[in-house]
């Protein structure tokens, strides 16, 4: 009964989405208070959907297709109600869910003083809705039953059941979808031709919410990728990585040049293709994961019917969008010429070269798919070509992030900034000639310029400055600090293989260790061999790390947990391998790696984050 | 009214946008198989590698040092007792540590090169050890595999005819 309430509840939502765009996009005089009105049903009627498809896996209804192939009755509560948005028609539902949510925030949000924007972007913000509802109900409904109901569900993938993941996806969706609240608001200020300074002051929270979120969810399945999957690294290149990055990037871009349109009334034109551009990215990344036109760990099962969907959403959204950019553009020309040593200036470089990387890692991303269709040759882009593409545009855009916030706008002050320039390099070239034991030119460029931005965030603290400058210095240290933890991961990186016999010794950057043999341990759904690997020092052991290998037989499948002992300047990291039955019953294969500098690496990501939440409340604050 | 003025820089992203949607919708149509990024050398006659090599067999290139090759040792043992023909090739290892893996663990391979400075590797163009060749009976490469083997009957299969 219920899962028919939720079912019901999905059409009656498609209906209040077409209602809201209808009456949001003409020019019916009760059209304002109706659009509204379906936005805040429209929000209601899918959180009624969503909450059916969540009781329907915590009470493990079997009667429910999706339930039988993503759930069952041993797993642990909290991993059952992940279960509901830890498969495609699930995660799409939940998509849709924020896209609502998004939605309702636009209808009620008091920071939206012009009516017919608010009308306009609702229409918008609708006309997505309609699409995803359509999508998810016409190829990947989660309320089909079946009459054939199984004793048991067939689990869940036992990856994912890690408190990491159940909290990865929805916050990366948060981030997706928040920008699709900005695409509704550029789209309906190309409608109504008003871009000012009050519409980047208005545009600000939402663009800030759905970027820290995104912030958030990129480091999350950086984390987990780091503890749990066992690979030893947190960031691979993956086409789906890459997918999440892009938006990311253009959001960033978006962030900083609402700033130039906030103080100088600039950059109109520019902003709003930004705010279209930084949502088709998201679009582009959800068609990535699940069309499976890309191989990849994070794809979702394939379906061509989908991807072809999804594709059509991605392209008639974005086209519209264009097409109106290419019609409505001219009226937004302002021109402003700004002096070269400025602080839009420096913005506006800054635009540039995140733009530049975007464009390199969407190159990098599609080109074996470009290279294959027209038969040139089969190939995978990795770490090699991003490294040496993105780290000359990085660099450079480390120095001038250090330079600009000392720039005041529109002219530059009598060499007022000379003197801080000067200190924050002076402090970084010491600081990064600690590091010059090291050979690797390219590694002590990226720690000056990593350093240097560090140093300059700091010279930029004034006591009793405001949350927009707290946002900034906080923001920009904690990029430079992550920076230092991605140079000092790869470039300090120790790796050890071996095959261990219980007693075997050996030696790791400056840790002793003694391999103590495998046992079995039971968990809650599944078994493991679990060893024991004895941390030494001149006394005996003084620690012991437990790395496993779970089996889960109910998926017959088996994972991975990193044993993992963390210290603030580096981690010993132990995998498990597999038993190496030919030499001797007792042998593993055992895998070591020391990964320095990696909490800075967290810290960092935990610091860009915690700058999002504070522009967010700035920027919600100023707007009211 | 509003003046229909459409600016040329103004379309550039739709072009774009086209371009892609082209494209994604092509591979759409078009699927490729997973993990189908193949060594160039497929389809062509073995690079010499200084050591005599008569096909049907596999070229097996492996360390000492190497965890995996551990793992796929026992089945390269079976599969040469029923028949399968391989190559070794010892991959920057020295020759003693090479001659001690093979006495314990037992030698599957009828041809031994010792390749200590690693040009046999960088002629084949391995990104790793292990990974195994098949060379037809006309000294043509026909299959890869990074990685160890998993089983026997996956390294009897890897030297049937390819396609």
């Amino acid at each position: 009964m219920i899962i028919e309430l939720a079912h019901f509840s999905m059409i009656l939502a498609l209906l209040a989405a077409i209602l809201q765009s209808v009456y949001g996009l003409n020019n019916n005089s009760l059209g304002d208070i109706i659009a509204q009105r379906a936005a805040l049903a429209l929000n209601t009627l899918i959180m009624i959907a969503f909450s059916g498809l969540v009781f329907a896996y915590v009470t493990s209804d079997f009667s429910v297709i999706n339930v039988i192939l993503n759930s069952h009755t041993d797993k642990p509560m909290l991993y059952k109600i992940a279960g509901a948005w830890g498969n495609h028609e699930g995660s799409m539902l939940l998509w849709i869910l924020m896209l609502a949510s998004f939605g309702s925030f636009i209808a009620v949000s008091p920071q939206i003083k012009d009516h017919l924007l608010r009308r306009r972007a609702l229409g918008i913000q609708g006309l997505l809705s309609v699409g995803f509802i359509a999508f998810s109900f016409f190829t990947s409904n989660p309320f089909l039953r079946t009459n054939m109901v199984p004793e048991n569900g067939q689990s869940l993938n036992p990856v994912l059941q890690d408190p990491g993941l159940a909290f990865h996806p929805p916050t990366l969706y948060l981030g997706y979808v928040g920008f699709s609240a900005v695409f509704s608001l550029a789209a309906a200020a190309l409608l109504t031709g008003r871009v000012d300074t009050a519409w980047a002051k208005m545009v600000k929270p939402f663009a800030a919410l759905a970027w820290l979120a995104l912030s958030a969810g990129i480091a999350l399945g950086s984390r987990w990728a780091y503890y749990e999957l066992g690979w030893g690294g947190f960031w691979y290149w993956d086409p789906v990585e890459n997918a999440s990055l892009l938006p990311w990037l253009a959001g960033t871009a978006l962030l900083h040049s609402l700033l130039v349109l906030e103080a100088r009334g600039a950059l109109k034109r520019w902003t709003i293709l930004l705010a279209v551009i930084t949502f088709c990215m998201s679009l582009l990344g959800t068609f990535l994961v699940r069309s499976g036109v890309l191989t990849s760990v994070h794809a979702f099962a394939v379906d061509p019917a989908r991807g072809i969907f999804i594709l059509a959403l991605l392209f008639i959204y974005s086209a519209g969008a264009f097409i109106l950019y290419a019609w409505r553009a001219p009226s937004l020309k302002t021109l402003r010429l700004f002096t070269p040593i400025s602080r839009e200036s420096s913005l506006v470089a800054n635009n540039l070269l995140l733009i530049t990387i975007l464009v390199t890692v969407l190159t990098g991303t599609l080109y074996p798919l470009i290279m294959d269709t027209f038969h040139l040759q089969q190939l995978s882009v990795g770490a090699p070509y991003y490294n040496a593409t993105i780290v000359p545009i990085a660099i450079p855009l480390l120095l001038l992030m250090g330079i600009g916030p000392f720039l005041p706008w529109k002219r530059v002050g009598r060499f007022t900034f000379k003197k801080s320039l000067l200190q924050a390099a002076a402090i970084a070239i010491g600081l990064t000639l600690l590091f010059v034991f090291t050979d690797h030119m390219t590694g002590i460029i990226g720690l000056a310029a990593a350093l240097w931005l560090m140093v300059a965030s700091v010279l930029q603290w004034r006591p009793h400055m405001g949350l927009k400058n707290w946002s900034l210095v906080i923001g920009h240290f904690g990029l430079g600090l992550a920076i230092i933890g991605m140079i000092g991961t790869s470039l300090w990186k120790v790796e050890d293989i071996r095959v261990a016999n219980p007693g075997d010794r050996f030696e790791i950057g400056g840790y002793s260790l003694r391999f103590d043999g495998v046992k079995q341990v039971e968990g809650p759904n599944y078994t493991a061999a679990q060893a024991d690997v004895s941390l030494l020092n001149s006394a005996g052991p003084y620690d012991v790390l437990h790395p496993q290998r779970r089996w889960y037989p109910v998926s017959n499948s088996d994972t991975t947990e990193a044993a993992i002992r963390l210290t603030f300047l580096k981690d010993l990291y132990v995998v498990l391998g597999t038993q190496d039955a030919q030499s001797s019953k007792d042998a593993w294969v055992l895998r070591t790696w020391i990964h320095p500098f990696v909490s800075a690496l967290w810290a960092g990501f935990a610091m860009i984050v915690l700058a999002g939440i504070l522009m967010l409340i700035r920027s919600t604050r100023e707007a009211a | 009214m509003t003046q229909l003025r459409i600016s040329l820089w103004g379309t550039i992203p739709l072009i774009a946008l086209t371009a892609l949607a082209v494209l994604l919708l092509f591979r759409l149509e078009n699927p490729r198989v997973p993990g189908s990024v193949d060594s160039p050398l497929i389809g062509k006659s073995l690079p010499d590698l200084g050591i005599a090599i008569k096909g049907p067999v596999i070229v097996n290139v492996f360390a000492s040092w190497c965890a995996p090759c551990k793992v796929e040792h026992p089945f390269l043992l079976v599969a040469k007792s029923r028949g399968t023909r391989i190559v070794g090739i010892a991959y920057k290892d020295k020759k003693e540590n090479i001659d001690h893996y093979l006495s314990n663990l037992g030698n599957p391979y009828d041809v031994l090169a010792y390749d200590e400075t690693g040009m046999i590797g960088i002629n084949l163009g391995i990104s790793g050890v292990p990974e195994s060749y098949f060379v037809d009976s006309d000294g043509i490469v026909r299959r890869r595999l990074q990685g160890p083997f998993a089983s026997v009957p996956d390294v009897i299969e890897f030297v049937k005819d390819a396609p």
